[in-house]
């Protein structure tokens, strides 16, 4: 099954320049009736220059996606579908020694933990030197210039000094600032970061996101943010993707999916997060009830059906798989898997089975 | 006997030290003296980052660690120095929940056990009664009947945290030190615990000392907040009043960094601290933000002198040199 996720990202990306076309990906772990299904059956478009948002909760499938994106799923995890095409490669049919020169020059990762992204018995400017010349073929001693320039560029002050310095001499912040110069090492077009801020204090996440921002434009990187904090990817990205028990449930350009969610999940979930400039003063605030599915045991029908106050017992929700629908909006087109969206009033432009292709790209 | 007019808790002048000598010198200071009081069934929260301190006082005061010097008042009695028999029996009374709550539950018990424990511990009612009386605070937090015999792995993190604070609540504690108790949690369940932590504060009357780094969360479940900067207090009041109009720079550039999930609201360019500032381990006498803060302006005096805790307005205190300068940042109404 092949469905086409058309959303458009907004004005600051061109619609029709794809990057990355991902398809039907679908990644398992464990064996036997114990498998999980933590990737089931993504597909999406990443645009040149865009920043998608990829939104969900702890088993929601967003880190396995990355990791699927980066061929870094381990055994006795595997990817059993789909594909990935990057400007026309097919990634997914490389061997892992192709994937070598993909991995950290094409694609690199930034984690949620940057200690596990270098060696702690080597100092940083080394390990940035290392993976430039892994893909660039210059000398060590260009490849330090550029490692203590990268360094200056994501904001350590006194990059030359610094470059001798071991990870435990760096602050969480600048740890993660290292890991973002290394990522970017070698101008890769796409950047993924899993969670890049979760571990540090809100004055350094706002420094890094800043950062972040500005260096994947100025070096023309797409930016895949992975996170479960609704507020980052706001600040950070142009097209969002919510996912839900392995399935992207809702995507589209921020300013609606953030601001007018269609899905029942997105809109329950903006509703319980306590926000500062909504503050529901000694009230009781709107909780979603239960907890997310087991996905080793997925109920048939929408995923959300439990905890749903709208779909919670309608025959549909409970029983049938929702297809994608598609939505035009001023900011462009919305794709939402839900069999009683929110704002009815909006005109669903199409709906049928997913083998469509429903292509909204000009309609938005 | 204390009257029920006074403050459940008071801390005075609350030091810690970790290392150095016996004389406390030589150590890393990271309490610089805090004071601070909570109130019958009034909920304290304190905000900051990492580093701040505020763990460190939540320890302090169930005596999770000494505190170097300084006095913690429970109930008209100083727990500062107390040990032996007295202190457990205290304990009692109050109780942590943590961020983790796997840590508070043994993997090998049951949630049922889990909960039966502190009632044998404290020795409270008759044996056989026990279970029941675990059963019943288990019933209150929200988690059916059928899981009290699982262990700990069978249930989601919400479920943990759900029974960690049964087992808290169960000896009847008058204070209860709430430390990170939804950060670990999924998003779309921390909205149910918070609701919970709400219920049964109303129910039975508790005080909470609220540790958080969230500070729409702090906003929105404290009634006071005390804002912690590199083991000092930089600014404290009223919840409502203390977010509404941020006096302290340091609380204000915390309030600029928090990003809102509107794509329509970014962050303002304000200055943020600057970047690789950790708080210096030990910044002498002067004010912990002095080397991040945009409104000192080079002035010495802000490291050289601790400054005066100022009262802008009635129960409302910051510790700043130049007050005066800051700039007014208001939080439009919504």
């Amino acid at each position: 099954m092949i469905e086409h996720i058309p959303a458009s990202p907004g004005p600051r990306v061109a619609d029709n320049d794809v990057l990355l076309r991902v398809r039907g990906t679908r990644t398992e772990f464990g064996a036997g009736d114990q498998v999980v299904p933590a990737v089931n059956d993504v597909s999406f478009d990443l645009r040149r220059l865009e920043r998608l948002g990829i939104v969900g909760e702890s088993g929601s499938g967003k880190s396995a996606l990355a990791r699927t994106l980066m061929r870094l799923i381990e055994h006795p995890g595997r990817v059993v579908g789909g594909t990935i095409e990057l400007d026309g490669r097919r990634l997914d049919q490389l061997d892992e020694s192709e994937w070598r020169g993909v991995r950290g020059k094409d694609i690199a990762m930034v984690f949620q933990d940057p200690m596990s992204g270098f060696n702690p018995l080597r100092p940083i400017g080394k390990q940035i030197v290392e993976a430039i010349t892994l893909h660039q073929d210059v000398s060590r001693a260009v490849a330090k210039r550029q490692a203590v320039d990268l360094l200056g560029d994501v904001e350590i002050v006194d990059p030359a000094r610094k470059f001798g310095a071991y990870p435990h001499e760096f602050s969480g912040g600048m740890r993660q600032r290292a890991m973002i110069a290394m990522a970017l090492a070698n101008d890769p077009r796409i950047l993924i970061a899993d969670e890049p801020t979760t571990a540090l204090d809100v004055t350094t996440q706002a420094t890094i996101l800043r950062l972040m921002r500005r260096l994947s434009d100025e070096r023309g990187a797409a930016l895949i943010l992975i996170s479960h904090d609704l507020g980052v990817v706001a600040q950070m990205c142009d097209t969002v993707q919510v996912m839900y028990a392995g399935k992207t449930v809702e995507r589209g350009p921020a300013l609606e999916v953030l601001v007018n969610p269609r899905h029942r999940y997105t809109e329950a979930l903006l509703q319980s997060v306590v926000r500062r400039d909504q503050m529901v003063s000694g009230g009781r605030l709107p909780a979603i009830p239960g907890t997310p599915p087991n996905l080793r045991a997925l109920p048939p029908g929408c995923p959300f059906e439990a905890r749903c106050h709208v779909g919670r017992g309608r025959t549909d929700c409970s029983t049938e798989t929702p297809r994608s629908s598609g939505f035009a909006t001023q900011h462009g087109s919305v794709t939402v898997k839900c069999h009683v969206p929110a704002e009815p009033e909006l005109v669903a432009l199409s709906q049928g089975p997913d083998e469509l292709r429903v292509d909204l790209g000009g309609c938005a | 006997m204390s009257t029920s007019t006074d403050p459940l808790l008071r801390v005075e002048n609350l030091v810690k030290v970790y290392g150095g000598r016996a004389d406390g010198r030589g150590g890393t200071k990271v309490l610089h003296g805090i004071d601070l009081q909570i109130g019958r069934g009034e909920t304290l929260g304190l905000v900051g980052e990492s580093g701040s301190g505020k763990s460190t006082t939540g320890r302090c005061i169930v005596r999770l660690t000494d505190p170097t010097s300084g006095r913690v008042e429970f109930d008209g009695i100083d727990l500062a120095t107390m040990r032996g028999r007295p202190l457990r029996t205290l304990r009692r009374r109050i109780q942590m929940v943590f961020q983790d709550p796997a840590s508070s539950l043994d993997s090998r018990m049951t949630i049922l056990e889990s909960v039966v424990e502190p009632l044998h511990i404290h020795r409270i009612g008759d044996p056989a009664g026990r279970e029941q009386v675990a059963l019943d605070m288990l019933e209150r937090v929200g988690l059916v009947q059928r899981l009290c015999g699982a262990k700990p792995h069978a249930l989601s993190g919400g479920q943990q945290q759900r029974a960690a604070i049964a087992r808290a609540l169960v000896t009847s504690p008058d204070l209860v030190i709430l430390d990170e108790p939804v950060s670990a949690l999924d998003v779309s369940v921390r909205a149910q615990v918070l609701n919970l932590l709400k219920d049964l504060q109303a129910e039975l009357g508790l005080s909470y000392l609220f540790i958080v780094h969230d500070l729409a969360v702090a906003e929105y479940f404290s009634d006071r907040v005390m804002v912690m900067y590199g083991g000092r207090v930089m600014e404290a009041g009223d919840s409502t009043e203390l977010f509404r109009a941020p006096s302290h720079p340091y609380t204000q550039a915390l309030l600029a960094a928090v990003p809102l999930p509107d794509p329509r609201l970014r962050l303002p360019e304000l200055p943020t601290p600057a970047a690789g500032g950790r708080a210096p381990a030990s910044p002498g006498d002067g004010c912990a933000f002095a080397l991040r803060c945009q409104v000192r302006a080079g002035r010495d005096v802000c490291v050289t002198d601790a400054p005066p805790l100022d009262s802008p307005r009635e129960g409302h205190v910051v510790a700043c040199h130049f007050l005066h300068e800051v700039p007014t940042l208001v939080k439009e109404s919504s």
